[in-house]
């Protein structure tokens, strides 16, 4: 959560830019990265990042707390606009496509050719679970949501998010052998 | 495989950013090439909307009170008298009525200069005279209780 977050809200529901840019600021790098590892492409990434901030800012004057954090609220645009697009465009992902250099990822994080290996076997990997499951740990795991978060932005209670989470991890387990 | 080290591998993607070309030119795009209207329309609809709803009720509180008042004084007896027969209040409701119905009728009466209609009916007013009698009498007899 950004500082001053509330405010921040408030502020862009009455049609503050500003106010709704640090919002971007913050939330941005959380959506690419959530939408790239679903997804598995730099330019798709970019355009539904683009669109879930864009309909969050079209909308933001009717976000009410009513249960949802604003974070989940933008993960809930982000898995719509992930779903939209599947829905339009018939995508296969080949083990190229998810590679370090094909997602955009900068070359100095990637410190070993071991490690390089590592992220395409996990993009892979990830690709074959589930949309709910690979929302519930890339929230979880690599945005660090809580799971009360991570019940709000996928629609379920938390239990069956925990449920979720444990099966999730036994098949990437199963995947990644 | 163990689960703790899947886990490590899943928080090692955090690392992942946007480029920051696309991170500027997007939020340019957004903020300010955008259009506003359709926020400002839904805002404006909104108060438009609340607007009438809120004069729509005054309108129809104002005829429910008129209705209120006009029929208060229709019926003087119907408060003041409650020790009447009650087959005779109901009568004296339906002359009322009736009544009324008369008075339309002389304020169409009125008009006898311009309409050559109304001269027509003027014939069938005065065919009606022993309803008028008829009305008298009863308000007499109300009057006497």
């Amino acid at each position: 959560m950004v500082e001053g977050e509330q405010n921040l809200v408030k502020q862009a529901k009455k049609g503050d830019s500003e106010a709704f840019g640090l919002l971007y600021e913050h939330y941005l790098p959380k959506i690419y990265r959530f939408i790239l590892i679903k997804v598995g492409h730099k330019e798709q990434a970019e355009d539904i990042t683009h669109l879930t901030f864009l309909r969050a800012w079209e909308n933001v004057s009717r976000y009410q707390y009513r249960g949802y954090s604003f974070s989940s609220w933008l993960y809930r645009i982000a898995r719509n606009a992930v779903i939209d697009h599947y829905r339009k465009n018939t995508v296969q992902i080949s083990i190229e496509d998810v590679s370090p250099e094909a997602l955009g990822i900068d070359n100095s994080l990637i410190e070993s050719i071991d490690t390089k290996i590592k992220w395409e076997e996990l993009f892979g990997a990830i690709q074959t679970l589930k949309d709910v499951e690979q929302d519930v740990l890339i929230m979880r795991f690599v945005e660090d949501l809580t799971h009360q978060e991570v019940a709000e932005a996928v629609d379920k209670t938390e239990g069956a998010v925990k449920v979720i989470q444990h099966r999730a991890l036994k098949k990437l387990k199963e995947n990644l052998k | 495989m163990k689960e703790e080290y899947i886990i490590k591998q899943l928080n090692s993607l955090k690392n992942i950013e946007p480029g920051a070309d696309y991170a500027a030119s997007s939020k340019l795009k957004l903020l300010y090439e955008t259009p506003q209207k359709p926020r400002r329309v839904f805002l404006l609809s909104q108060s438009l909307s609340t607007t009438l709803s809120i004069g729509l009720a005054i309108v129809l509180f104002v005829f429910i009170g008129l209705g209120s008042a006009s029929n208060i004084f229709r019926n003087p007896l119907s408060p003041t008298f409650t020790g009447v027969n009650q087959e005779l209040t109901s009568e004296a409701g339906k002359l009322s009525d009736t009544i009324d119905i008369h008075l339309e009728e002389v304020r169409y009466l009125t008009d006898v200069t311009t309409n050559p209609l109304v001269r027509a009916n003027i014939q069938n007013v005065e065919e009606n005279n022993s309803t008028d009698e008829e009305i008298d009498d009863l308000l007499d007899e109300a009057f006497n209780l």
